[in-house]
């Protein structure tokens, strides 16, 4: 285990009691909503938030030890973050900013130059550099905030919902730019966000907090088939999509994904990801008369019991899953090997 | 229903009411008022006083020697400030216990009657004073020295400065100074690359106040440090010294210390928002 955490702290009335191991070079993302305790169990990682007891161990270095009375400052533990807010320094140029702690660290002009050009160059702002901090736009200050982070090499990387304050068009570029930025960086890394989808695109491992407890974690699979609470179940229950997107000219757009196309709102292009909740979609016997556009039709692969009905894995190109009442699965008379026609509206796909 | 609710709105939008009137006229009243009482006052001193007047006056050696003692003695008060006051607002400007009780202890002097200022300081530091006594052991004497006149400037400037800088500390984005520490800046290194520069504008503009408050200085000065030509009779000291006899080369000196005063605020003034838009 590269980092290992167990952190109590109470935070006025609010009580944080979280426990957490993440690999070396794994992204782990901690999914909550406002109000959960993730920024808390982030600042506490980061140095910012002492804990009232626990531990807080990379490696083999020690950064926080309750009893030992052991608490190492952020600038002395190899870790860097990355703010909602961006936090970039509004009077620096984007090179000064993705130079600061290099510099604070007393690197050599040479070596700072060098890293800060790798680094603007893994995020694309290398054109960006002569710019003042203060007069990018969201998308590029939060590309040149990675690029801050990253530079100093740290083994931990702690990410405060990266892309909550960027708008969804923005948010793919971004994601692509912090995605290479972690892959390159080989570090580990701790994702915080709101956004499910999100944690699912950027993170190998998904640990879910409510009210400053973990209350499950693993990959998505894992989620989707035993979900411990009913926020859980509210969004380990989708089906992912991945594929090359067209723009049409209705407003909407064509996403390739296999042989199949499937069919969504707004106008995208390139390589999208589209998320369905999987009890938007629906399940008939014969082709849908409905006016949802996007139909896949295949035969039954497995039928299991979840909260409130049956999840019906279809084994149709692309596989698909559905959630349905026992009323409804009962009316289909659904077993496995059975033909089906599965269809949602272009309006339930959402697209990342 | 709609498009009738839409009128309304409209007619709303566009009536004047009275009210809206009696405060706008009442705000450009007091704003031409007010500028008008300053200007006027001081536009008496420059009516009273030819250039002619203004130039013979400068070409007296008291006057010249007040003019040369009151910029020294504000330069070097204003280079204390700065290096004494800005460490004591950095820390004022983060949390402590008991950081109320110094605060207001540290603007007291603003609300000082400059005399009774002058008076404090000779208790601490006369002959017989507090402290007085200890340096006189030491052979340090301060009372009606140059050194006297930068005290008691620094005494009663310095809080000028120390608020205005502590003030623009805290106003620094707590984001800011968290991403730094992460990225493993030292205090010190946050301070000087991260709170400082946006700072700049404001400690300018709080040191011009200052050096303002500095050259103007009159009740402490002549209480702590007399009025010794060339060694403790400062401008204003020496204004109100000709006052007493010769009222046009007071109102002449005069006009030299606001044309300074005047200058010194506007360059400043001029420096700092040009800076905040670099």
């Amino acid at each position: 285990m590269s980092l290992q955490a167990r952190v109590l702290a109470r935070l006025g009335s609010f009580i944080l009691d979280a426990s957490l191991e993440a690999e070396a070079h794994e992204t782990l993302a901690v999914i909550g909503e406002s109000g959960s305790g993730k920024t808390s169990l982030l600042r506490c990682l980061a140095g910012l938030l002492r804990p009232d007891c626990g531990s807080i161990t990379l490696g083999d270095d020690v950064w926080y030890d309750g009893e030992r009375r052991c608490h190492v400052p952020p600038r002395r533990r190899d870790v860097a973050m990355v703010f909602s807010s961006y936090a970039l320094f509004g009077h620096l140029s984007v090179f000064e900013n993705v130079a600061f702690g290099l510099r604070a660290a007393g690197a050599h002009r040479a070596s700072v130059q060098q890293r800060v050009m790798a680094v603007l160059e893994l995020v694309e702002a290398s054109h960006l550099a002569a710019r003042r901090a203060a007069t990018l736009s969201a998308g590029e200050s939060q590309r040149v905030a990675i690029a801050r982070a990253v530079a100093v090499r740290p083994r931990l990387l702690l990410l405060d919902e990266p892309l909550a304050a960027l708008d969804v068009r923005v948010r793919k570029t971004v994601r692509a730019s912090l995605a290479r930025a972690i892959a390159a960086s080989g570090c580990t890394a701790i994702l915080v966000t709101h956004e499910p989808a999100e944690g699912m695109l950027l993170a190998s491992r998904l640990a879910v907090m409510e009210d400053g407890r973990f209350v499950q974690a693993g990959d998505l699979g894992a989620l989707r088939s035993f979900p411990a609470t009913p926020y859980v179940a509210s969004f380990a229950g989708v089906n992912v999509f991945r594929g090359a997107a067209a723009a049409k000219s209705d407003g909407t757009s064509t996403v390739a994904v296999g042989n199949a196309s499937l069919i969504v709102r707004g106008e995208w292009s390139g390589l999208v990801t589209v998320v369905v909740d999987e009890d938007a979609v629906t399940l008939t016997l014969t082709q849908p008369e409905s006016s949802a556009r996007n139909r896949l039709a295949g035969i039954v692969e497995s039928v299991a019991a979840v909260a409130g009905g049956v999840a019906v894995s279809l084994a149709s190109q692309p596989p698909v899953v559905a959630r349905i009442t026992h009323a409804a699965a009962a009316e289909l008379d659904i077993a496995a090997g059975r033909r089906l026609y599965a269809s949602f509206k272009a309006g339930e796909a959402r697209v990342f | 229903m709609q498009s009738a609710g839409q009128d309304t709105g409209t007619s709303l939008r566009r009536s004047v009411l009275p009210r809206d009137v009696a405060i706008g006229g009442f705000a450009l009243f007091a704003a031409v008022a007010m500028t008008a009482f300053i200007a006027l006052t001081l536009f008496a001193l420059l009516v009273h006083s030819p250039v002619v007047k203004i130039v013979s006056a400068l070409h007296r050696e008291v006057v010249l020697q007040a003019l040369v003692l009151s910029l020294r003695t504000t330069l070097v008060c204003a280079v204390v400030i700065v290096i004494v006051g800005t460490p004591l607002a950095a820390l004022l400007a983060r949390p402590f216990a008991g950081r109320a009780a110094v605060e207001t202890l540290i603007t007291l002097p603003i609300v000082l009657p400059p005399v009774v200022a002058g008076l404090a300081l000779l208790l601490a530091f006369g002959r017989a004073g507090l402290l007085g006594k200890a340096l006189a052991v030491f052979g340090l004497e301060l009372p009606f020295t140059t050194a006297a006149v930068v005290l008691a400037q620094i005494f009663v400037a310095a809080p000028l400065y120390i608020i205005a800088a502590k003030d623009a500390f805290a106003r620094a984005d707590p984001d800011w100074t968290d991403a730094a520490a992460t990225l493993g800046a030292s205090p010190a290194y946050v301070f000087m690359r991260i709170i400082m520069p946006p700072a700049f504008p404001a400690l300018l503009s709080g040191l011009a106040l200052a050096s303002a408050r500095a050259l103007g200085e009159f009740g402490a000065t002549i209480t702590f440090a007399g009025n010794l030509p060339g060694v403790t009779q400062t401008m204003p000291v020496a204004v109100y010294m000709a006052a007493q006899g010769d009222m046009d080369s007071s109102i002449a000196i005069a006009v030299v210390m606001l044309a300074i005063s005047y200058g010194a605020l506007l360059g400043v003034r001029l420096l700092g928002s040009g800076w905040g838009r670099r």
